[in-house]
């Protein structure tokens, strides 16, 4: 499936000279692994969001190098990272790390805020539980584990496919009935 | 030779915009209306000596000029041709400037586009030298109508060559900085490049000098190649060219290639059709396969691994021995 997202792991670019990153949940790990590869020499900033089922690793983000911040809120991160966007040069590399949707929303406002789309990697950790958008109705599921999920918008049984759409983050769920209405296979756990 | 989407167009107007820059002002001749553009595009002008459209009795020649007019301006195209010294050029420009009058058609493919804008980026910055402000011209109207964020830095070598500068100063002077060599004033692209934010994009057009200054500046400054964008209007310098033969089994045809004239002009002279657009190794349109014998490339267009395969640009490459086999795709 072409659109199935492709990842990174997370190395510096040697075309940048600012280095952007940001860290959800597991997400601190790869993002840990990557700044201490990078060496003292490198112009490192690092954004953490807290989640709650995922508290940061003890002494995470408590030196002064590389300079580090902790969010407890989405909301407080984003205005964070859209004020620091602002100031940022063109030599800047950003690096993402976190749950398969906090990746895409990360996605979705780097490149609204100029950041070029090859100066964006992205590591998945933690959950893989899909965000999948029903065509039918176009609501959006959160943390979709099964291969048929029932639409909290319109109640639909749907199949979750690999097909992905970038500017929405999510993956595609269409009626798994939709030839023979109530003809619905046994759900599958896919996706932890 | 045809080329799908070629159209007739007929001279409304020549203006001498400077003592070497003529603008040409073109109406379409066949009663269709001319197609819309992207800012950025450019022509291919059909120019025959001999004025007989299928059989030229002298010299022809196709050459491609950015399209000065506004992007949403169907009714007209202008092209702005600077005069070439003829020891330097094939002749098609003097050919326009001494022979082309008002009233007389004109050949032209339709509008082409490999300098396009960026239209996500938040800013544009824009670099001319001389003749290079040319696609400019339409990129200065659509920016300055769709109310962008966008800076011009245009060099020449004094006042009378500056060519549309008038007209840039009126409309676009305070986005606009000016640099006159023989004053000794060189645009820096490394100071023209410092301080823009994120989303910027870079564009530069003229020698070929120009071009790779700015190019290397911007990648010496941490910007991401995608960001920064060049139109060349000649290839890239390159040592002198040796004469060769080219041969088309399919076209049954054995054909010299002289020092100073292209593969793809040689090819086109000896009657075979070849699909061309941008001219000078950029856009892949002319490619050929190559059967036998070592091409010596001179595009900015195939991978290492096409031309490992065979592959070669008709318009700059040349060959390394006395003999190419090559297959064409005809036009």
């Amino acid at each position: 499936m072409k659109s199935k997202p492709v990842y990174d792991t997370l190395s510096l670019d040697p075309s940048a000279r600012q280095h952007l990153f940001i860290a959800e949940g597991d997400g601190v790990n790869s993002v840990a692994r990557a700044a201490a590869v990078a060496g003292g020499n490198a112009s490192i900033r690092i954004f953490a969001l807290a989640v709650p089922s995922r508290p940061l690793p003890a002494g995470w983000c408590a030196s002064e190098a590389p300079a580090c911040t902790v969010f407890d809120t989405g909301h407080a991160l984003t205005a964070a990272l859209v004020r620091e966007l602002r100031l940022a040069s063109m030599d800047t590399a950003v690096y993402v790390a976190g749950r398969e949707r906090f990746l895409w929303d990360m996605h979705g406002l780097l490149l609204r805020e100029g950041v070029a789309s090859t100066r964006i990697s992205m590591e998945p950790a933690g959950s893989f539980a899909r965000k999948v958008y029903c065509v039918h109705c176009s609501a959006m599921n959160a943390d979709v584990t099964d291969t048929i999920h029932v639409c909290g918008g319109c109640g639909a049984h749907l199949t979750v496919r690999d097909h992905f759409s970038r500017p929405l983050g999510a993956y595609m769920g269409v009626m798994v009935d939709a030839e023979a209405p109530g003809e619905i296979p046994p759900a599958q756990r896919a996706y932890a | 030779m045809k080329t799908a989407g070629m159209r007739l167009v007929r001279v409304a107007a020549v203006e001498n915009i400077t003592s070497r820059v003529k603008r040409f002002t073109l109406v379409s001749a066949d009663g269709d209306a001319l197609p819309a553009f992207s800012a950025g595009s450019h022509i291919v002008v059909h120019l025959s000596e001999g004025r007989e459209s299928e059989t030229p009795s002298g010299k022809t020649w196709r050459n491609s000029y950015s399209l000065t007019s506004a992007p949403g301006e169907t009714g007209f195209y202008q092209i702005a041709v600077r005069r070439e010294d003829a020891a330097r050029s094939k002749g098609g420009s003097i050919f326009l400037h001494e022979a082309v009058r008002v009233g007389d058609t004109l050949q032209i493919e339709a509008p082409a586009n490999f300098f396009p804008l960026a239209r996500q980026a938040r800013k544009h910055v824009l670099i001319a030298g001389g003749i290079g402000i040319t696609p400019f011209l339409s990129y200065l109207t659509f920016l300055k109508a769709t109310r962008a964020d966008y800076e011009l830095h245009y060099a020449f070598r004094d006042w009378s060559r500056a060519a549309f500068a008038g007209l840039i100063c009126a409309e676009h002077g305070n986005r606009s900085q000016f640099y006159v060599s023989a004053g000794g004033e060189r645009p820096d692209p490394a100071e023209i490049l410092a301080g823009h934010p994120l989303g910027t994009h870079v564009y530069v057009c003229g020698p070929y000098s120009l071009i790779d200054a700015v190019v290397r500046s911007a990648r010496e400054a941490g910007w991401p190649d995608r960001n920064v964008h060049f139109e060349e209007f000649t290839p890239a310098p390159a040592e002198h060219s040796m004469p060769f033969t080219a041969v088309v089994p399919s076209a049954g045809a054995i054909v010299r290639v002289e020092g100073g004239q292209s593969l793809l002009a040689a090819l086109e002279n000896a009657g075979l059709g070849i699909a061309s657009s941008c001219r000078v190794g950029r856009c892949g349109t002319c490619e050929l396969t190559v059967l036998e014998g070592e091409p010596e490339h001179r595009d900015r267009c195939l991978t290492d691994l096409e031309r490992s395969s065979g592959r070669m640009l008709a318009c700059v490459s040349r060959s390394r021995g006395e003999r190419l086999v090559l297959e064409v795709a005809t036009a």
